[in-house]
């Protein structure tokens, strides 16, 4: 899945193939509230993309824009979530900074 | 995953068969931060609000993540042997979701598997004493509460259930908790309480929300939300399925009295989301309360 210029058929399935990763086999139009109606459920939820999820696309050349869970008002579908997912995918404009970077601390 | 507690006790009830006492039925609505609920209980009017949030703490990575709740409830009741109630709830929490990878190495989960808790809980309710006859009035007492619980919720079932059976909706998870609370501080001697106001008790918890695949209906097909939609067009809607099952049984034990079981039934037609009738079946005890064996035919409101 080349990040590329982010051409939106690939963007999309990649928005599918995410959503998957939480909600298998389930209806786009199937009504997934219950399982967000707790404010720590958004929080698992929210932790999972912007951890493992994001990891993994960052392996293969996505960026993830980093998910809240205020961002998860207005999902009652499975479909309302794929188009969060959608507007999360970014192009990987910086490659990572590396560890021995990140952990030689603040200093400018 | 609050709405099987809230259909188990959102019942307006219009009682037909009833054996025993009422109990305490109410009716009860979410949305957002708060649920608001309004029924019948013991035949008075009954208001209740609750409003909760949490924020994350610390995320640890591979699915383990500390987060701080805090919970708000109070409580009206037209009875006028009977004050207003107030509670309020401190919970650090630990959830833990299991993360699998599957055969491309990309992360997956059904959402929140365990949830951890400890509670801290002071509550402001009236009280009637060991004792008091029944022209007295109830004293006011003020109490701390300590505790903590354990809930497993069987995410994967209710998701594997929708796609099965198409549904319109994910059923809640079923879920089994252990909770433990005590009393650390009292207004009133606990001596002098009814054993549901002394509390050093361990309650066991199994809770189920099953939807019936029978007389099911097509739902209006959504199409596409928009040009960001990655789905677009797809085969056929989800189906609503209004018969649904919902079931829960309570252990309540302690080192000094017997332990008590209550068991709950309830089939549900839901004519749409908001009113279904419902017929309900309880026996048993907890706190101290015995339920005789009930059987109502109601009506469940959601707001």
């Amino acid at each position: 899945m080349p990040p590329g210029d982010l051409d939106t058929g690939d963007r999309k399935a990649v928005a599918r193939h995410i959503v998957r990763l939480r909600y298998p086999a389930v209806h786009p139009d199937t009504d997934i509230t219950t399982t967000l109606d707790e404010d720590f459920e958004r929080l698992q939820l929210v932790a999972f993309y912007n951890g493992p999820v994001a990891a993994w696309l960052r392996e293969r050349g996505w960026g993830w824009i980093v998910l809240t869970t205020g961002d998860l008002a207005d999902v009652d579908t499975v479909r309302d979530f794929g188009t969060v997912c959608f507007r999360h995918l970014a192009p990987l404009d910086h490659p990572d900074v590396p560890d021995d970077i990140l952990e030689e601390g603040g200093e400018s | 995953m609050r709405r099987l507690a809230a259909v188990l006790v959102a019942i307006l009830t219009v009682p037909v068969v009833v054996v025993g006492q009422t109990g305490d039925d109410d009716g009860a609505v979410a949305a957002g931060p708060f649920d608001l609920r309004v029924g019948l209980q013991d035949g008075a009017l009954a208001v209740e609000l609750d409003a909760d949030s949490a924020l994350p703490l610390r995320d640890w990575g591979g699915g383990l993540l500390l987060y701080a709740a805090v919970r708000a409830d109070g409580m009206w009741t037209s009875d006028v042997d009977q004050t207003p109630s107030f509670a309020i709830s401190l919970r650090p929490g630990l959830a833990v979701q299991a993360i699998a990878r599957g055969d491309d190495g990309a992360p997956r989960t059904s959402g929140g598997w365990l949830h951890a808790y400890a509670d801290a809980r002071y509550r402001a309710v009236p009280a009637r004493q060991e004792g008091a006859s029944d022209g007295d009035a109830p004293a006011f007492l003020s109490q701390l509460l300590v505790g903590g619980g354990l809930e497993l919720r069987a995410a994967p079932v209710p998701l594997w259930l929708a796609g099965r059976w198409r549904l319109a909706s994910v059923p809640e998870a079923p879920r089994l908790s252990i909770t433990w609370y005590d009393v650390a501080e009292s207004s009133l001697p606990t001596a002098t309480l009814p054993a549901d106001l002394a509390l050093d008790v361990w309650q066991a918890r199994a809770q189920l929300e099953l939807p019936i695949p029978l007389l099911c209906t097509e739902i209006e097909p959504a199409g596409s939300a928009g040009e960001d939609d990655p789905f677009g067009d797809v085969g056929p809607p989800p189906r609503r399925c209004g018969l649904r099952f919902y079931g829960e049984a309570v252990s309540t034990f302690d080192t000094g009295r017997a332990t008590e079981w209550l068991a709950e039934a309830a089939l549900a037609w839901f004519i749409d989301e908001r009113w279904a009738p419902v017929v309900r079946y309880r026996s048993g005890a907890e706190h101290g309360l015995e339920y005789d064996a009930l059987l109502l035919l109601g009506l469940l409101l959601r707001l």
